[in-house]
């Protein structure tokens, strides 16, 4: 009787455990590579990203809970002999060619803290990147909601010549 | 979360007077934690303490502290090459419910435990994290006549993430109690 009694409250527990709908999420962490943006204070140039190309992304879109964490890992060149603090800048359209076009419109989601030397490259592993990030709850909205947006690369210093070479990577909360 | 761990540490103070308690046992453990769909961090290693007080034979309650440290999970970077995230260490205090053989007698004790306590996650580069906890599992006792338990315990983990998820985990451990038995006549 003892024994019958424990288990039924054993099965009983994992039973009502297995009920809750936040159980049932896993975490996940996916890379998407972005080609080199190359841009000058004369010709900004924007990166077309597309989350929906990426295997991980397209197969949990509609399950992602939350956005935990998103870092920008890689490489800026400063191509000038001034020193230049690169940012990255992220909007729905794509349309803008211009750093005043961008500036008014898109939304700083990158910019590096101290300004990258003349004639430099410059390495950015995760936690410098995590560090570095800008209103992420933007760019989280732009993750879950739309998939596909336009990144532009400036610097804060003008005249800049940088080349950024990055991935970004996401980690997400997926559900059911 | 604190306030209702002080409830509950009054309720296991508070015991003695209302039970005749059979056993207490007091012990360090050692083991391994596993998480579950979280590629965010990898397996490591955890140890704690605990004290357990038998109240009646299939019953016992008891309280832990517990602390880990994450493997680091690695980001295949195209650029970087390999890239390596802290996985960090998660500290642990809880109470701790025992159903079953938990009254300390010597021999084999099986038992299913439950426990509810704190989460606090501390990560290079993040921001702490501070959660609650519920971890359940079994739990076999061999009990030698000197007093002392051999345990091992197996607990499957659910800590909230505070955005509509859950961090879960497998964790194994192995520890040693020294049965201090109030109970008169042999254990």
């Amino acid at each position: 009787m003892k024994k019958i009694l424990i288990l039924g409250i054993i099965i009983l527990f994992s039973l009502s455990l297995l009920s809750c709908d936040s159980w049932m999420t896993t975490t996940q962490t996916f890379t998407y590579e972005i080609d080199d943006i190359a841009s000058t204070d004369q010709d900004v140039e924007m990166y077309s990203l597309d989350l929906t190309t990426n295997e991980d992304y397209a197969e949990h879109r509609d399950q992602i809970r939350s956005v935990d964490q998103v870092s920008i890992v890689g490489r800026i060149t400063n191509n000038l002999e001034t020193e230049a603090s690169a940012q990255i800048w992220a909007d729905t359209s794509d349309a803008y060619t211009t750093v005043e076009g961008v500036t008014n419109n898109a939304t700083l989601i990158f910019a590096t803290p101290m300004p990258l030397p003349g004639g430099s490259i410059t390495s950015i592993d995760w936690s410098d990147g995590l560090e570095y990030m800008e209103n992420t709850d933007y760019l989280n909205d732009l993750i879950i909601n739309e998939g596909q947006f336009a990144l532009y690369g400036l610097a804060a210093d003008t005249p800049f010549d940088i080349t950024i070479e990055a991935e970004v990577v996401i980690t997400v909360t997926v559900g059911r | 979360m604190k306030s209702k761990l002080l409830v509950l540490l009054i309720l296991l103070l508070a015991a003695p007077a209302s039970f005749a308690i059979g056993d207490i046992a007091i012990g360090p453990y050692y083991g391994m934690v596993m998480p579950i769909g979280n590629d965010a961090v990898k397996s490591g290693m955890m140890y704690g303490a605990q004290a357990k007080v038998s109240l009646i034979p299939i019953l016992s309650i008891g309280a832990h502290y517990s602390s880990r440290s994450y493997g680091n999970p690695t980001i295949d970077s195209e650029i970087l090459g390999e890239l390596e995230i802290d996985g960090g260490d998660v500290t642990s205090m809880g109470l701790d419910a025992f159903l079953g053989k938990t009254g300390g007698m010597t021999g084999m004790n099986i038992y299913f435990s439950g426990s509810y306590g704190t989460f606090k996650w501390k990560r290079d580069s993040f921001e702490d994290i501070s959660k609650s906890s519920l971890a359940f599992g079994p739990g076999l006792e061999i009990v030698l006549p000197m007093k002392i338990g051999i345990e091992g315990r197996a607990m499957f983990e659910v800590a909230s993430t505070g955005e509509e998820g859950t961090w879960k985990a497998v964790m194994w451990y192995i520890g040693l109690n020294y049965h201090i038995n109030l109970s008169p006549g042999p254990m």
